[in-house]
């Protein structure tokens, strides 16, 4: 039996006719196109993603979220590539939400799952082609020439006699008028000049020197702030408010309820802040009381000891785990993870006379929140116009299935509608850590078969929430009972092991959950790689060696773990109590191999050195592909080491970064990336340097001399 | 051995101060809800104790770590973000302790303040004492910022920072007896001849608990 | 209450609360978003600004005691050598992920700079632990900081 499909999978068996349909649009409606860019009438708009205009601009929307990962530099550098112009002669600009952007696989508009280089390459190679096929058109016939004899190269199109040239700019009205070919071919690799080198970013300067625009940055004339108090357990519901004193508060321009909660909406945010601060409400737990992390965590382990729903079953797992000459049992831990990026959320809602509204947020999921907002107001989409900005970070949160920060924005300007201002709702780090939606806590129950050297029997029980139950993902990722998501990275884990079973306990508890970087493999290629560190340890055999023995079908994977594992000197001893720990995992279509080198100073971890190999396929901009990697694996070690979400009497413990630690620069390590050179199946690369980094950590903690930390964050284990 | 050894000198020291105190307690103010007085190894109304025990609060001894590191909280853990006391016990360059810390109290920030906020020196470094060095620092000159017994006495009677332990704004416990009853055992214990305490008792407040 | 200051080499003067943090002055009444809310507790550094030369936290820092004062922001951040360097390294390496932590990253890098000529990286992690990158770009950082260093002492720097 083979494993089962994942999310990926699932979304592009039964979505890839929207992704047809979104060529259909981009590249014949050229109307529909032209209005997405203002004023742009007799410009040269041959799809929804370019625009040409007379005085030479060319505008770029990106249909890819911008959220630190470098998306819109490597779109740029696609486009630009086939078009024959410099990246930095176009002007890149978040698409707004429509469908002619929705993602070409998920078949609505959203960032994510590590997939927006891979699925939209062609497609915006081939808006470029399309576009120069265009131009070069125009041109050929003001000159009266085969377009043979015309050749597109640096924003202009020249008459290969070296006769002329045009800039694009002086041909964007004829090009404008110009069919649109129907099949413009692509460059072969080898003709690249462009795409494959490292390339400066397109927002570095405006990020650095604070001129970028981020969703709270946005400002209207008028505009109010709001803020909302919410319930402190989830679940919970609003009991009473006095508001007296925070309609006192200079600056208060009223407080409303909201289905969330209480908002206080003023003038700024100190006002709003000031606000909440002096409402005085009380709330009704409601089953939020049941949460404390001690108690989920006794239940979740006393669950792992029963079967789950099988998600893979390979031979006999229990027939030989019960034969087997000696057993292994551990049982792996992760908690609740909140993503906290930087920029905390905010969403700007400016409702209109006709029904409709403007909102301008940061979100991953255009596609997701522009009909949720559309359907609160009980209008057609095409009344609600929907921007987005830069996101201050993302890690997931933003791609919220319930479009929760969004529809409470909205909610907050309907309840406050007669104030006939813009509302900007805004969260604090406070609001953020405790509002929910947290990566869900795990329990992973492993027990492997040793027999003759080898491992001859495995298997993988996942208990834990299911982050897809109730969205409207249900019918493509949960099937017969298992969530996907739940199993990816256990139930196509892809060691040579005979007897393999892998199960499911799903846990329905009133935590708001969703995926947080790297989705389920967060969890299992922890519990996955760490216990094989275990069987390599009861056997006696050397980490990476084993897995070479038992990954010999996997040639991607063989790979990176050969290239991690020379570059980090895997066979050669480590500086003096220093140890040395790997992991390896594909996921999102991407192959990652980490050695990481730690030590253990007085009891506390001390990780120095990571070493990292990604196999992505074709790479767009290998700089970034360095940096995304780099950021992933310090973005995993802070979950390793310190933060998570834990709940005492109903309530968040944590509530702001003394609490809820992550890696600063004195304990960021050196992050060495090394990227195969590789013809294979493009990948996805953001989420891909996630999942190793905790296990190898945890194994590089214990070859150090400590103890086999089976529970995240290691925290004070080490003491 | 099993008892530790006191010389009788120290004894008579300990019962005439221990007199000296509960003269002291019994002029100050009868209603000022009281701890119950604890120490490990020494008789509870040791007039140094209750020196010791402000002394040993986290207000006070978090800034007076005897590293480089203040610690935070009232679990004393480790300042956050790697925070040093640098060349002159203010910080380190970017980092200083003015870049957060301001005369006063942020307390919808929950961030402390005092005039002058910055780390007790090296050389006044409390951690690890016990009782006995404790006094013993704070008579010695060489660790004490170079203080006469009165200006040790002043400065825990006027310093903004030494106050602080007293007004440490919202989230922090206060130190858990008066001010004046602390200066007031301060200064009985001066004026009995600032006799330190024999070593091995180590006086807090949580043992009162 | 009016609270007068200098804000990057201008003279400006506010109307406003004088508990308000500095933050939502610069952000809202001024119109200067180039400085970040993060944490709202100056546990994240990304609201990093200098006061006389200090680098402080304005999202705790009440506007009343800028009063008399010079403040610098992200937006007079290359008014200078030191920050003109710390900006082009910045950018020469593409530091940036996300970007909303950078300016006040760059800004006490811009104070470490001042103070200490050459950083070794002990004094980096001391300087800069303060600052906060979810985005995990502090290898970036580190490197910036010594190659703005270099481009002060007139080096290279690669």
């Amino acid at each position: 039996m083979s494993a089962p499909s994942t999310r990926r999978d699932f979304l592009a068996g039964s979505l890839l006719s929207g992704g047809g349909l979104v060529l259909g649009l981009a590249f014949g409606d050229r109307a529909r196109a032209a209005s997405f860019f203002p004023g742009a009438a007799v410009d040269f708009v041959p799809h929804a993603f370019l625009r040409v205009a007379p005085d030479g601009t060319i505008t770029f929307l990106a249909k890819h979220d911008e959220m630190g990962q470098g998306i819109h530099t490597g779109l740029a550098m696609t486009v630009c590539e086939e078009l024959e112009v410099d990246v930095d002669a176009i002007r890149v600009v978040p698409a707004p939400a429509d469908p002619a952007f929705a993602h070409s696989t998920y078949g609505i508009q959203v960032t994510g799952g590590s997939t927006s280089t891979w699925t939209s390459f062609d497609q915006v190679r081939g808006a470029g082609a399309t576009a120069r096929a265009m131009l070069v058109a125009a041109a050929a016939e003001r000159w009266g020439v085969d377009v043979a004899a015309c050749e597109a190269r640096d924003g202009a199109v020249h008459r290969t006699d070296g006769s002329g040239s045009a800039t694009y700019g002086e041909l964007a009205e004829a090009a404008a008028r110009q069919p649109v070919p129907a099949d413009v071919p692509l460059k072969d690799r080898a003709q690249f000049t462009r795409i494959g080198k490292p390339t400066p970013r397109i927002d570095s300067a405006s990020k650095v020197r604070g001129t970028a625009v981020f969703s709270l940055d946005q400002r209207v004339s008028g505009m109010l702030t709001a803020m909302v108090a919410r319930s402190p357990y989830f679940g919970g519901a609003l009991k009473s408010v006095d508001d007296a004193a925070a309609k006192a508060v200079p600056g208060v321009k009223a407080v409303v309820r909201v289905p969330s909660g209480v908002a206080v909406v003023a003038d700024g945010f100190w006002a709003a802040f000031a606000g909440r601060e002096a409402l005085v409400t009380e709330w009704e737990p409601g089953e939020g009381t049941r949460m404390d992390t001690e108690r989920l965590r006794a239940e979740f382990v006393e669950k792992s000891r029963s079967p789950g729903l099988p998600a893979r079953s390979d031979g006999d797992p229990e027939g030989a785990l019960a034969r087997a000459g000696r057993t292994l049992e551990a049982v792996y831990e992760v908690p609740y993870q909140a993503h906290a990026p930087m920029e905390p959320l905010s969403c700007m809602v400016t409702l209109r006379d006709d029904g409709g509204a403007e909102v301008v947020t940061g979100s991953q999921m255009l596609g997701g929140d522009h009909p949720a907002v559309a359907g609160r107001l009980g209008v057609d989409p095409s009344k609600v116009t929907f921007r987005n900005s830069y996101l201050g970070g993302g890690f997931g949160r933003r791609a919220n299935p319930g479009s929760d920060f969004t529809l409470e924005a909205v909610e907050v300007a309907l309840a406050a509608r007669s104030l006939g201002a813009p509302i900007k709702t805004v969260w604090t780090r406070e609001d953020d850590l405790r509002g929910g939606w947290y990566r869900p806590m795990f329990v992973d129950a492993m027990a492997a078969g040793l027999d003759g050297g080898e491992v001859v029997a495995w298997r993988h029980r996942v208990v834990g929430q299911s982050i897809i139950e109730g969205t409207p993902f249900a019918p493509l990722l949960i099937q017969n009972g298992i969530d996907a998501t739940s199993v990816e990275g256990a139930a196509d884990m892809p060691y040579a092991i005979p007897n393999l079973g892998v199960e499911l306990h799903t846990v329905a508890l009133p935590v708001p959950v969703q995926w947080w970087r790297s989705v389920g493999h967060s969890n299992t290629a922890f519990a996955k790689e760490s216990f094989l560190d275990e069987c390599a340890e009861a056997l006696g055999r050397d980490p990476c060696e084993l897995r070479r023995a038992l990954l010999a079908d996997h040639p991607r994977l063989l790979r990176v773990l050969n290239l991690a594992a020379e570059k980090a000197g895997w066979d050669t001893p480590p500086p003096a109590g220093v140890g040395r720990g790997v992991a390896v995992h594909e996921s999102f279509k991407g192959f990652a191999a980490h050695v990481v080198e730690a030590s253990i100073e007085d009891g506390r971890p001390r990780v120095r050195r990571i070493v990292c190999a990604i196999d992505c396929g074709p790479v767009v901009n290998p700089d970034q592909v360095e940096s995304q990697l780099q950021g992933a694996a310090i973005f995993a070690l802070s979950a390793t080491l310190g933060s998570q979400i834990t709940f005492r009497d109903g309530r968040v413990v944590e509530s702001n970064f003394h609490d809820f630690q992550v890696v600063r620069m004195h304990e960021a390590p050196v992050v060495e990336v090394h990227i195969v050179d590789s013809t294979d199946e493009m990948g996805g690369i953001g989420e891909v340097g996630v999942p190793g980094i905790a296990p190898a950590v945890c194994s590089a903690l214990r070859a150090a001399g400590g103890p086999r930390v089976r529970r995240l964050p290691v925290g004070n284990q080490l003491a | 051995m099993k008892f530790p050894v006191r010389t009788p000198a120290a004894l008579v020291g300990t019962g005439v101060l221990a007199l000296l105190a509960g003269l002291a307690a019994c002029a100050s103010d009868a209603e000022a809800p009281r701890p119950v007085a604890a120490t490990e190894g020494a008789p509870s109304d040791a007039p140094f104790a209750a020196v010791a025990r402000v002394l040993r609060h986290p207000r006070c001894l978090n800034c007076h770590p005897s590293g480089d590191a203040p610690r935070v909280g009232d679990d004393r853990r480790p300042h956050e973000m790697n925070v040093a006391r640098g060349p002159d016990g203010h910080g380190v360059p970017a980092m200083r302790c003015a870049s957060c810390h301001l005369p006063e109290n942020q307390d919808l920030a929950r961030v402390p303040g005092a005039p002058n906020w910055h780390l007790a020196p090296r050389s006044m470094g409390w951690e690890g004492l016990d009782d006995h060095g404790l006094a013993e620092a704070l008579k010695d000159e060489a660790r004490n910022g170079g203080r006469t017994m009165a200006e040790v006495l002043h400065h825990m009677e006027q310093d903004p920072l030494v106050l602080w332990g007293w007004d440490p704004g919202a989230g922090r416990e206060a130190i858990p007896v008066p001010h004046a009853e602390f200066v007031a055992a301060l200064r009985t214990w001066i004026d009995g001849g600032a006799v330190s305490p024999p070593p091995g008792t180590t006086s807090t407040f949580e043992e009162a608990r | 209450m009016r609270i007068e200051f200098t804000l990057n080499g201008e003279a400006r003067a506010v109307e406003v609360a004088g508990t308000t943090p500095l933050l939502w002055v610069l952000r809202e009444s001024l119109e200067l978003s180039g400085t970040k809310f993060g944490c709202g507790r100056a546990l994240c550094g990304a609201c990093t600004v200098h006061v006389d030369g200090t680098a402080v936290r304005a999202c705790s820092y009440p506007v009343r005691y800028v009063a008399g004062k010079q403040v610098r922001t992200i937006e007079g951040l290359e008014r200078d050598a030191v920050g003109r360097a710390v900006v082009g390294a910045w950018i020469d390496l593409d530091v940036v992920q996300c970007g909303w932590c950078q300016p006040g990253q760059c800004m006490a890098a811009a104070a470490l700079l001042s103070a200490d000529a050459s950083p070794d990286d002990a004094t980096i992690d001391g300087a800069m632990s303060g600052n906060l990158c979810r985005c995990g770009t502090y290898p970036r950082i580190r490197a910036a900081i010594h190659r703005a260093a270099a481009t002060l002492r007139g080096e290279d720097g690669r």
